[in-house]
């Protein structure tokens, strides 16, 4: 497309005379080019003069101060919004289960003085777990291991729990942060009675 | 079709992030909203400040912008808030009129409008004008008639291509002429 079709193009938008794909290509045009930025303006000009609405003297410079006082926002300025995607009947069910998660945990460190039953798994081992609550603070860790309850465990089974319990609260923080920071979990692996 | 549906066109390209699309509005509009402005502020310095933060406000506005009016009613409004917001805040009264666009536009006659021009800006609009009136008379008969209908009346292509009993495409090559031929005659004094 030659210039003078270019800027005919471009009249005619002045106009509103064009639609489509035609007025996409004459928008893209002044996008592109600073001439015909200059010929759209000029045959504006003439209408608002010819309908003794212009023009200002100075004026002209309008445009380029707002478009410098523009050009450090533009970024965060007209981001496309996007669609949020369509969560809300998953978004309920994972944070129903969450605070299922959470309930079970709670309940199960309030049984019993904080026991927990022993986990079955399949290679013939099984994997217990023991909770110690509440108190369980590593600014005592002593106190601490005085007042654990363990369940179903061999003396020597506590003992080591308790040491690895005292020495883990010297060095870690309260235990799941934002949950359940009274709770500690400590696991070990026994040999399953029908394996021995 | 009217200027409103390119105008709809390039505010939904702003509303998609395409800044260019508003540059191409201001460039549109600049003259007419300075003009506006210049009717309640005397400081032309002002005037240009005041219209560009009329500018900078609706740009932050489009977003919201429906479309339930023109985009120049919707940018009128943000233009006459915007003087009237700053002679307020220099303790002075605007000169609030209260009569609407088209009266503005037209504000031969409307006492209370009264432009505020500095002599060299007289000197610069009075000669624009008057070069603009010549290059329209010297314009063939065809042209002239065409870019007549079109900016004066505001006729569509189509009622004017019935009124000089020709073809659209005809009508839209005239009133392209002719605005060339009017702009080979501003060049010098706006360069």
């Amino acid at each position: 497309m030659n210039e003078p079709d270019t800027n005919e193009r471009i009249s005619a938008l002045a106009d509103g005379e064009l639609e489509g794909s035609a007025r996409d290509r004459a928008m893209e045009a002044l996008y592109a080019s600073p001439e015909q930025r200059r010929a759209w303006a000029r045959f504006h000009l003439v209408g608002d003069v010819m309908r003794h609405a212009g023009p200002v003297p100075g004026a002209d410079s309008i445009a380029g101060r707002v478009g410098a006082a523009l050009a450090d926002e533009r970024i965060v300025a007209f981001r496309p919004r996007r669609r949020r995607a369509s969560v809300g009947p998953f978004a309920g069910l994972a944070l129903a289960a969450s605070i299922s998660a959470v309930a079970v945990l709670v309940i199960h460190s309030l049984d019993d003085g904080g026991g927990s039953r022993p986990a079955p798994v399949a290679d013939g081992s099984r994997y217990e777990v023991a909770v110690a609550s509440p108190g369980a603070s590593s600014r005592d860790p002593q106190g601490t291991a005085d007042r654990l309850h363990w369940s179903d465990v061999a003396p020597d089974t506590e003992a080591r729990l308790n040491a690895y319990l005292v020495n883990h609260s010297e060095h870690a923080g309260n235990g799941v942060p934002g949950v359940l920071p009274y709770v500690r979990l400590v696991g070990y692996q026994s040999v399953s009675e029908d394996f021995r | 079709m009217s200027d409103n549906v390119s105008d709809r066109a390039l505010v939904e390209r702003v509303q998609r992030g395409e800044r260019e699309a508003f540059d191409l509005l201001m460039l549109k509009y600049q003259h007419r909203i300075a003009k506006l402005i210049a009717r309640y502020i005397q400081d032309p310095s002002e005037v240009l400040d005041v219209a560009q933060e009329a500018f900078l406000k609706a740009y932050r506005a489009l977003p919201r912008f429906r479309g339930e009016s023109a985009f120049y009613t919707w940018m009128y409004r943000i233009a006459i808030n915007t003087a009237k917001n700053h002679l307020a805040a220099q303790a002075r009264r605007p000169h609030d009129s209260g009569i609407d666009v088209a009266d503005a536009e037209q504000f031969a006659g409307v006492p209370e409008l009264k432009e505020h021009v500095t002599p060299e800006g007289l000197a610069l609009t009075d000669e624009i004008q008057q070069t603009v009136v010549s290059a329209v008379e010297a314009l063939p008969e065809d042209l002239k008639v065409a870019i007549s209908l079109r900016e004066l009346e505001g006729l569509s292509y189509e009622d004017i291509a019935r009124v000089m009993e020709c073809p659209i495409g005809t009508v839209r090559s005239r009133i392209f002429r002719a605005r060339e031929a009017i702009n080979a005659r501003l060049e010098p004094l706006l360069d």
